[in-house]
């Protein structure tokens, strides 16, 4: 993965491409606005949206905006926010597509994005269908502090609300009551897990 | 099951066995190929035939498994004729249907190209022919020819799409809208016979399975729309009467 990121930084740098670092909730993109650009996230997480549905989250050597260019839309179809601080590369359509056309590197890890990101998809779907929202949430929580390696969750309420399909006052609800089972703490907004192994097992066992 | 030959006597297993024999099929090589709407069905002649090379075909009854899901990746499937669920398990042994694929299709693309295993398992909806061919060579053919490798990025970009508009349709949609979706769906991928039902069966099982609810809430949803005449049902058929108002239902929600 690092090869094919050097690669990919190196061919921006050829394109005279400068990154942008862009904070928290900055836009990318928004839904329906006409498609002119293509986005490399070489570091950081953006959300892609529909309304305030988080649809899926794309992490560093992934390309936003790829899908409305491929499908030939006029405009994007969801829109774009940053999730954590990063460090992204907006590349122009044209650019974009002349390299793609003669660049294997770049096809292969398009390709590979959209396996992962379509897996991605719809293991959510899956889950909705089958777990419950607190099996979810449990999993949510486990699987965001494996990405950022630390036990703290780094999405706030609403976010992980969207990311698990209930509400904001349902997912309070079971977090308070993790929070009794001394599972996490949450304090000031800030979920942080205390007995990761309890909580698989919770997640497991139904209660 | 035992045959004496010579005698009067043959046991009923074994008449059931004749009429259930296999009819073999010559599946041609993709150049032969009569399919015109896959993404391989496009390729140039020396690439069909290079892939064609020591392609096999198997012949599927309904209810078999193409593959598991989570097993190595061993080949690239195409339908040469029949159609095939794709499901996924969920918690407590319920399955998830991802997708439908029909004559033309090609399954285990995704895996094939990202991954070592496959994502789904791929069961045979009715009888069916499918071709297996080997994964080098098909790699070996999107490198020579970068027009693949495109028409992919554009059916995994489709693919996802569709995994997107599933997620907004299961965080935000009744089940009753949902089932509307499916039902719009299935004539779509599957268009309909010559009495005017969806040209495919699936159990309500299947339905619940296909919209992420209960069997009980999918008969519900089901009864439902019959009563208030959007479709009639017959068995496992189902034929849309007034389709012009299924879609007001799927569109009122976007509305």
């Amino acid at each position: 993965m690092e090869q094919t990121k050097k690669i990919v930084v190196e061919l921006l740098e050829k394109y005279q491409i400068e990154p942008v670092y862009l904070k928290r909730n900055s836009v990318l993109f928004e839904e329906g606005k006409p498609v002119d650009s293509i986005f490399y996230i070489e570091e950081g997480e953006v959300f892609i949206m529909s309304g305030n549905l988080i649809l899926w989250s794309a992490h560093s050597n992934e390309f936003v905006g790829v899908s409305s260019f491929l499908s030939f839309e006029e405009s994007y179809r969801f829109g774009a926010k940053v999730c954590t601080s990063s460090k992204i590369y907006k590349i122009p359509i044209s650019t974009f597509k002349e390299e793609l056309i003669s660049n294997d590197t770049l096809s292969k890890l398009l390709i590979k994005n959209f396996c992962e990101r379509i897996d991605a998809v719809t293991v959510r779907v899956k889950n909705l269908a089958s777990k419950s929202s607190r099996s979810r949430l449990i999993l949510l929580l486990i699987e965001s502090t494996k990405l950022n390696k630390t036990n703290k969750v780094s999405y706030p309420l609403s976010e992980i609300s969207s990311l698990i399909g209930v509400s904001s006052r349902r997912t309070r609800k079971m977090l308070k009551e993790l929070e009794e089972k001394k599972l996490i703490s949450y304090l000031n907004g800030v979920v942080e897990i205390l007995d990761k192994r309890g909580l698989e097992i919770v997640g497991v066992n139904k209660f | 099951m035992c045959v004496f030959e010579g005698s009067r006597f043959v046991k009923f297993e074994y008449l059931k066995y004749m009429a259930k024999k296999q009819i073999k099929l010559d599946i041609p090589s993709c150049s032969l190929c009569e399919n015109r709407d896959g993404i391989l069905c496009s390729l140039p002649m020396k690439c069909k035939e290079t892939i064609s090379e020591g392609k096999g075909g198997n012949f599927y009854r309904k209810g078999q498994i193409i593959f598991y899901e989570d097993n190595h990746v061993n080949g690239l499937y195409c339908i040469y004729k029949g159609k095939v669920k794709l499901t996924k398990l969920g918690e407590n042994g319920k399955e998830h249907i991802v997708r439908f694929a029909k004559t033309g299709d090609v399954l285990g693309y995704r895996s094939l190209l990202g991954n070592e295993t496959y994502k789904a398992t791929a069961m045979a909806l009715e009888d069916s022919y499918v071709c297996l061919m080997d994964k080098n060579k098909f790699k070996d053919v999107i490198v020579e020819n970068p027009k693949l490798s495109f028409s992919l990025m554009e059916l995994l970009s489709k693919d996802l799409k569709n995994a997107e508009q599933k997620l907004i349709n299961i965080s935000e949609k009744t089940v009753l809208v949902r089932m509307v979706e499916a039902i719009l769906l299935l004539e779509d991928c599957f268009g309909v016979d010559i009495e005017g039902y969806i040209d495919v069966n699936l159990t309500r099982s299947e339905y619940a399975d296909i919209v992420g609810t209960t069997i009980e809430t999918a008969i519900r949803s089901l009864s439902s729309l019959k009563e208030d005449g959007y479709i009639d049902m017959d068995g496992k058929k189902i034929i849309i009467t007034d389709k012009k108002g299924l879609l007001q239902i799927s569109n009122a929600f976007v509305s």
